[in-house]
């Protein structure tokens, strides 16, 4: 086997992502980028930006000033969002087992510290939600064999949040101290649910000085009416992706009944009259569902075959 | 005191969330029903039904209900503003005399007896009266027409500490008294037949009436019912 070459000249993508990283940890943590962001920035902004510049004549200074430019236009965010502290207990309780991977991309601000603790079924590391990935973190091994074990008995499971110190870190209410536990609850008869790990070492953080404690009670009410607004426009799309699914089932029933009735001379031009308005309303609600994002192809196309099946029993 | 949402929490024990309530300080407003305990912790809302998943499902397919009487009992309310009450009467009444040991008792049930009587006060139309007449919607028909003007009564968790305080949201005197008149006629009917029966008058019990069972005493009753256009089933 060939030896790797220990001189081996970093390319100019390492040399810019080197640095950018260093920026980045610099950086106050709601500021931070995700490292899926920061290579997406690199490759479509900084490398044709340095690519009419020659090899050797590239500085770092200009590297710099580049990542500097592409971070100044990046829009702030609200700093408090990604302090745990601020975060009302009623944003991270009863998260159902098998939305946590929802929880964890859109309901949770993405720039947080979490852990994903279920006992038996794994633990994930302390990871931060702006760089979360559903199978590169170990949610989805977690989920799958939560899957396998609970099955869609309903209220069986569900995480419950927790917040802790990292490690190594003071209880000084900087966003980057804290993580938050995510424990698994496990109630397959019912009752109050056993934890799945260690729920003890929760740490909050509350101002001493009573001014400071209005002024933080005022940011706490600030940042949970912003998660409150977000959770309640995902429940309104998380709804009507039900509706739309439970029309397409209703429809499907309904088409196959006209389809299974018997034909008589006398109900023969009702039937066919019923089964084309059934029809077209049902291939265009499905259009309309797709178009509108509430269901993706697959199942749109698997509708449709249902459809044109129907179609063909019918219309022998 | 705003909801901007609501989880219902299917097969699960209210206890843990208000365990973690209690654990973190925080204030919310818990309600135990009949049918489900709802937690309201800050501008969200978790319900804990106590029935299943399939039942629940029955009970949402009726739901309409509650919307229709609701709009319809308004309707009503503005085209009778100044209704007047019957006279109170008591929901159960046993007779003071005793029973001798060797009559024959019979008694006479009325068939959804509010539900009826809401329709013969026109405060809801025939079309909804039909509608809620299968046996599926007995508890939806019954709660539609209790919650009439109901407030939702919250006993109040205060920085981690279950209180003896309430909170009543909502709630409408007007409505309340709509559903006031249903009761009170319902009972006024029993008392009348009580009167009718005198001596042989044994009970009522809010829409069953117990007497001593002579044919007179049947009639009698029978066509009391008759005339006042409710419907009836005689227990022997």
């Amino acid at each position: 086997m060939p030896k790797k070459s220990k001189n081996k000249k970093p390319t100019l993508y390492q040399k810019v992502s080197k640095r950018f990283t260093a920026i980045n940890s610099s950086l106050p943590e709601e500021q931070k980028l995700s490292v899926a962001r920061r290579r997406q920035i690199i490759k479509q902004q900084i490398l044709p930006a340095l690519s009419t510049t020659p090899k050797s004549k590239i500085r770092v200074k200009q590297i710099v000033g580049l990542i500097q430019g592409q971070l100044s236009q990046i829009p702030p965010r609200d700093p408090n969002l990604c302090n745990i502290n601020l975060i009302s207990g009623n944003q991270y309780t009863e998260v159902n087992w098998f939305e946590i991977d929802e929880f964890l991309q859109k309901r949770m601000p993405d720039c947080i510290y979490v852990r994903v603790s279920a006992g038996q079924f794994g633990q994930t590391k302390i990871f931060n939600t702006r760089n979360y990935n559903y199978y590169n973190n170990g949610v989805q091994e977690i989920t799958e064999r939560l899957r396998k074990d609970i099955g869609n008995k309903s209220g069986a499971a569900w995480y419950s949040g927790y917040q802790k110190l990292r490690p190594n870190m003071k209880n000084d209410g900087k966003p980057e101290s804290y993580y938050l536990d995510m424990i698994l609850f496990l109630a397959p008869r019912g009752g109050d649910g056993i934890p799945q790990a260690s729920t003890s070492g929760e740490t909050r953080f509350v101002p001493s000085d009573p001014q400071k404690r209005k002024v933080y009670r005022k940011e706490v009410t600030k940042v949970n009416n912003k998660l409150d607004k977000l959770f309640g426009k995902l429940q309104k799309e998380k709804d009507a992706r039900t509706r739309a699914n439970r029309q397409i089932r209703k429809d499907d029933t309904k088409i196959k009944k006209i389809v299974n009735k018997k034909v008589t001379p006398k109900n023969e031009l009702k039937l066919i009259d019923e089964f084309a308005q059934t029809y077209q309303r049902a291939q265009l609600k499905l259009q309309r569902y797709l178009d509108k994002g509430l269901i993706n192809q697959a199942k749109y196309d698997k509708a449709l075959q249902q459809l044109r099946e129907n179609y063909n029993k019918f219309n022998p | 005191m705003i909801v901007k949402s609501r989880q219902v929490c299917f097969g699960k024990n209210s206890g843990h969330l208000i365990k973690r309530i209690k654990d973190l300080g925080e204030s919310a407003l818990v309600k135990k029903g009949t049918f489900s305990t709802e937690v309201i912790w800050g501008k969200r809302s978790y319900i804990f039904p106590s029935v299943n998943k399939k039942d629940y499902s029955t009970f949402r397919k009726g739901l309409f209900l509650f919307g229709k009487v609701r709009s319809e009992a308004i309707t009503f309310l503005k085209k009778n503003q100044n209704f007047k009450l019957p006279r109170e009467e008591r929901s159960i009444l046993f007779s003071p005399i005793e029973p001798p040991s060797d009559i024959k008792i019979c008694a006479t049930d009325l068939n959804h007896a509010y539900w009826r009587i809401a329709l013969n006060k026109g405060i809801i139309s025939k079309a909804t009266y039909e509608r809620g007449l299968p046996k599926a919607f007995k508890n939806v028909r019954l709660a539609s027409l209790s919650t009439l003007g109901a407030g939702r009564t919250f006993t109040q968790v205060s920085n981690g500490r279950l209180t003896n305080q309430t909170i009543t949201i909502g709630g409408d005197d007007n409505l309340r008294r709509v559903y006031k008149l249903i009761r009170f006629t319902c009972f006024r009917h029993m008392a009348k037949l009580k009167k009718m029966l005198g001596v042989d008058f044994l009970a009522y019990k809010t829409d069953c009436i117990y007497y001593v069972d002579t044919p007179t005493n049947r009639k009698m009753v029978t066509d009391y019912l008759m005339k006042n256009n409710l419907t009836f089933k005689q227990l022997s």
